[in-house]
Formats: structure tokens, C-alpha cells, sequence
């Protein structure tokens, strides 16, 4: 009896093993030894049609000491976090508040109109948004021109400040979208009488969203806050549809003075940007490194979430 | 009172879809003027040249980027859903050592971006004599740790044992419980995952950007980004283009939100 039972499970095994097989090896060949080769290659100086030497970490170390542009990208790519995820968050929070309010119609046409820029491919929303805001044939300075706001169209997109609030505009409206829908989902999820209980206790709308629906939602914030943050430091393809896509003069790598140069647009210019001087090993270390920066920030911010349920915890008891 | 606040808010959630849907409306009304009518200004209404512009549209290369995209994520969301029902049949159905082990990897490894390997996997793409193929463009959404997880969880709570258990006792091979069995129970997952499959592949950009060099190749991002060159000065018909890649996805979308959605935020309710 024993051992037949052992005999099933040994045959199940072998089913199990067959059914994960397609994508443990499909992950094996296309997804980890990539991940592990590239991390070899930024130990190299490979440039592509060149000698290949073996250089240790000298990549990283001239990357954090000395390069011009890897500090200059982390920071935009902070800078430009910073102007779009908590404003994307914030509208999203008392957006998904309105939607949800009973009194609301069209649930439906609003939360599909919020989320349409989000499954629009990157391509066009930087092609749209550079149609809007061309310094000549841009719509946007057509309009402020023809009601006599401003006398010369404003040149939006060559001036490093003005660049950075209009791609971070762009990816607020891509983005506010989607963080609605979570706060919509994380909304259904509170239960009604949590509701009535605030209602019976007097508490107004504002009293029940400030004091019962943020800290309910609160999971839903922290989980936005840290895929934000990851989504974040990926961003590339935006801005530079946004800045170069059909630029008729003015072909700038992370547009003007490389304000908007984000990390994986700054890896892609280094390895793939330049046809005659493709440099994989150090374009390998920014993603090496990028991806160190995140799991780093990401490690501290669950470690403070942590800390600060403990405390909470203490409180409570 | 209670009212005026009720328009209030209907006045601010119209607003706020104006905007997001405005720079598509203007787009689609863009699309059917001559290049000379957009430099004039600002025209909120649709023009009369959509035909000259399909024409011109027409006459490039554009319809084979479509069919390229077409064959890519259809492949890429084939062989992806596939891949996924299996691995998450295999993590909820089936009992072995490492399970849980494997399945915790598999969750950890999503919080890898997959710029980390772009370099190498350019490389190893070289490397197989697979560059001038679609292949480098459908490989990496045929393996979607996403995809397990969510059919992991789908097919935990929706088919059970005994269905499964019975079918066995009838003679079904795995193979057949799997196909038979399994798939129907769980059919809205799987078109949650297919259609997020079809979308990422779909919208990608940097992918076909670094991998494909072959004009005969190119997607419908790349193709769109790189019409500058083709016809630079007819503003209008890069515009009906531009519009004739997003409008597909936008109605798929509209009819599939649901789906979209529920698969999109199936990780948060949980925290």
C-alpha cells in the first residue's frame, strides 16, 4: 500500500514536471542567463567590434565617480518621480472617492476613460503629447497664439525645465488612470457597514474619506507607491518619443541640456544609441547598477513600512 | 445641498475625461485633414482628406507592420498563455518537493526589470541567428511570471479536486485532464492574461528598436516612430497612422476592460 501511494506521487511528479517545464526553461535560456551574462559583460570593456578585456568593477567605479551622465539620469529619473507618482496617487485616491460615491453615474465610461491612456502604447502617448506641444506646429501655442496670451509661440520642449514638467504632465495623464482603478478595486473590497458606522457616528464626507477610507486603503497605497517606484525608474520610451519621435530639427539624446535623460535612456543611448560605438559593457553596469539602486530603495522602504506597523502595533496594545 | 454637490462632482469627473480623451479625439480629427490645415491652427472638427491620407498611408509599408505586429503578438500571447496555465496547473494541482520554493522564485523574480538583461539578450539573440526574425519581439512574453502567478491562484480556486479526480478515474491522461478539465474552469482568467499579453507585446517599443533593423520586419511602434523618415513632410498621414496603430487597441481594450482590469489589479487587493 505504501509504496504504491509512493509509486502515485513519483508519477505525479514527472506530470508536474512536464507541465512547468515550458516556462522554467523558457525563463532558464531567455530570462536568467541573459540577467547573469549581462552582469558579466559589465565586468568588461566591451565595445561592440572591439577586443574584449576582463576590467573588474572599474566600469561602476568610473560610472559613480566620474561619469557625466549616470548621477545626471538618476536624478532626472528622481526628479521627474517625483513630479508625476504622488500627484498620479493623490488625483487617483480622490478620483476613485468620486466614482465610487453613489450618487455617481457612468461608473463604467469614466474608469475605462481614466485607464485609456495606460494600455496606449508609449510610442503614441509621446507622439501625442509632442503634437500638443511642438514649438512650431504644436497645438497648444497655436491656441495660447490665436487668443493673443503670448505673442511668440513658447518653445516647451527645448528648455531643460519646461521639458521636465511637460514629460512629467505626460506621464501623469498615462498614469493617474491606472492607479484608479487599484483605489476603485481596494474600495469595493471595505465592507458597507464600516460605512454606516462612520455615518452614525455624524462623521462627514470628508471626516469618513480622511479617517476611514485612506487608512483602509492604505495596502493599496503602499503596493502603488512601491510599483510606481519600480515603473518609475523604467521609464524611457515616453520621453523619448516625446523629445525626438518626429522632431523636424533639434535631434537630442535625453532633450535639451539632457534634462530628461532617464537611466534606461541613458543605458539605451550607451549601448545601442551610437552605431559606430556601441558600448555593452558599460551599459550593463548602469543596468547593474539601476537595478542596485532599486532593490536598495526598495529594501529600506519595507524595512520603515515595517518598523512603523510595529510601532503602531505597540500603540494599538 | 446635497445635490449641487452631486453635479459638482459629475462637473469634475467630466472634466478630467475630457482631458484624457482629448488628445485621442484631436488626434483622430487630425488624421483627417490636409498637412496645410494643421498648420493653420486649431481645428476641432474632422476634415476632409482621410481618403488622400489612407492612400498615402496605403502606399508605404504600413500594412506590413501591422500584419508583423499581428503575427508577433499573436504568437507572443499564444505560446505566453500557454506557458502560464501550465506552470500555474502544475503549482495548484500538484503536490512535490520545491513547490512552494519554486513558486516563491517564480513571484521574485518579476521584481527584476528586464532592462537588467537587454544587453546580453541582444547578444544571445546575434548569438542564435535570430536578429532578422520576429523571434527576439515574442520571446520574452512567452515566459510571463505575472501569467503563472495569476493562473496559479485562478486555477487554486476555481477548479476542483473531484472534477479532476473523477476524470482520472475514468481513464483521462494528464494531458487530457489539463486541456479538458482544467481550461474550461478557468476560461475568463485566461482571457485576462491573453489579452494583457497581447497588449504588452503589442506596445512594445524598445524591443523591436534594438533588435530589429529590417524595415520588412518592423512592428507598428517602431514603424509609427520611424515614419518621419518615410514621409516626413505629410504631417497628416504620419497622424492617420499614428491613429490607425493606437484605435485597435483602444476598442479591444474597451470591450475587454473588465477582464483587463480584474487581471491588472488581482496582486493589490491583497496588499
Amino acid at each position: 500500500m505504501q509504496s504504491k501511494k509512493a509509486k502515485k506521487m513519483k508519477t505525479k511528479t514527472k506530470y508536474a514536471v512536464l507541465f512547468l517545464a515550458p516556462f522554467v526553461i523558457l525563463y532558464l535560456v531567455f530570462g536568467l542567463f541573459p540577467i547573469i551574462h549581462s552582469f558579466y559583460i559589465s565586468l568588461t570593456d566591451w565595445t561592440f567590434g572591439k577586443d574584449v578585456n576582463f576590467v573588474g568593477l572599474s566600469n561602476y567605479i568610473r560610472l559613480f565617480t566620474e561619469d557625466k551622465y549616470f548621477w545626471k539620469s538618476v536624478g532626472n529619473t528622481a526628479l521627474l518621480m517625483l513630479m508625476y507618482i504622488p500627484l498620479s496617487i493623490i488625483v487617483a485616491l480622490l478620483l476613485s472617492n468620486l466614482i465610487y460615491s453613489k450618487r455617481t453615474k457612468f461608473k463604467k465610461f469614466f474608469q475605462v476613460a481614466f485607464f485609456l491612456p495606460n494600455i496606449t502604447t508609449a510610442v503614441a502617448v509621446g507622439l501625442m503629447f509632442a503634437l500638443i506641444f511642438d514649438w512650431q506646429t504644436g497645438i497648444l501655442n497655436n491656441v495660447l497664439m490665436k487668443f493673443g496670451i503670448i505673442s511668440s509661440g513658447i518653445n516647451w520642449l527645448g528648455t531643460p525645465g519646461l521639458a521636465r514638467v511637460v514629460t512629467a504632465l505626460m506621464l501623469f495623464w498615462a498614469y493617474f488612470g491606472y492607479c484608479t482603478v487599484f483605489y476603485l478595486s481596494g474600495m469595493s473590497g471595505i465592507p458597507e457597514d464600516v460605512y454606516e458606522a462612520a455615518k452614525l457616528d455624524g462623521a462627514n464626507h470628508r471626516q469618513t474619506l480622511w479617517h476611514v477610507t485612506i487608512p483602509m486603503l492604505k495596502p493599496v497605497t503602499s503596493f502603488l507607491i512601491l510599483t510606481s517606484f519600480i515603473s518609475g525608474c523604467q521609464v524611457m520610451e515616453e520621453p523619448m518619443l516625446l523629445l525626438n519621435g518626429w522632431a523636424t530639427v533639434g535631434q537630442t539624446v535625453g532633450g535639451p541640456d539632457r534634462s530628461c535623460l532617464t537611466i534606461v535612456w541613458n543605458l539605451y543611448d550607451t549601448a545601442f544609441g551610437n552605431g559606430t560605438n556601441l558600448q555593452y559593457g558599460k551599459g550593463a553596469a548602469i543596468g547593474y547598477s539601476a537595478f542596485l539602486l532599486i532593490m536598495l530603495v526598495v529594501m529600506l522602504w519595507n524595512r520603515t513600512q515595517k518598523t512603523l506597523a510595529k510601532r503602531r502595533g505597540d500603540i494599538d496594545e | 445641498m446635497s445635490k449641487r454637490k452631486g453635479i459638482g462632482t459629475m462637473a469634475v469627473l467630466f472634466v478630467l475625461a475630457f482631458i484624457t480623451i482629448i488628445p485621442f479625439y484631436m488626434m483622430l480629427c487630425m488624421s483627417t485633414q490636409t498637412s496645410a490645415e494643421l498648420f493653420q491652427g486649431l481645428t476641432l472638427l474632422p476634415g476632409s482628406h482621410l481618403l488622400e491620407n489612407l492612400k498615402t498611408v496605403g502606399s508605404s509599408s504600413f500594412g506590413k507592420f501591422y500584419i508583423n505586429s499581428l503575427v508577433a503578438s499573436t504568437a507572443a500571447t499564444l505560446i505566453g498563455t500557454l506557458t502560464s496555465a501550465m506552470a500555474g496547473f502544475a503549482l495548484s494541482k500538484y503536490r512535490f518537493k520545491y513547490r512552494d520554493l519554486i513558486a516563491k522564485i517564480i513571484i521574485a523574480t518579476m521584481m527584476i526589470p528586464s532592462q537588467i538583461s537587454l544587453i546580453a539578450y541582444v547578444i544571445e539573440m546575434r548569438n542564435f541567428h535570430l536578429l532578422n526574425t520576429l523571434w527576439p519581439v515574442i520571446i520574452p512574453f512567452t515566459f510571463n511570471a505575472f501569467g503563472v502567478y495569476w493562473m496559479k491562484q485562478s486555477i487554486e480556486g476555481a477548479v476542483p479536486d473531484e472534477v479532476m479526480e473523477s476524470a482520472r478515474i475514468d481513464g483521462a491522461s494528464e494531458m487530457r485532464v489539463f486541456f479538458s478539465i482544467v481550461l474550461p474552469f478557468v476560461k475568463s482568467a485566461l482571457i485576462t492574461i491573453a489579452l494583457l499579453l497581447f497588449l504588452w507585446s503589442w506596445n512594445n517599443y524598445l524591443l523591436p528598436l534594438i533588435t530589429i533593423n529590417d524595415m520588412d520586419l518592423y512592428t507598428v511602434p517602431l514603424g509609427i516612430a520611424m515614419l518621419n523618415g518615410m514621409y516626413r513632410t505629410d504631417y497628416a498621414a504620419k497622424i492617420l497612422a499614428l491613429a490607425m496603430g493606437t484605435v485597435p487597441l483602444v476598442i479591444l481594450f474597451i470591450f475587454g476592460s473588465k477582464y483587463f482590469i480584474r487581471g491588472l489589479t488581482s496582486g493589490a487587493v491583497k496588499g
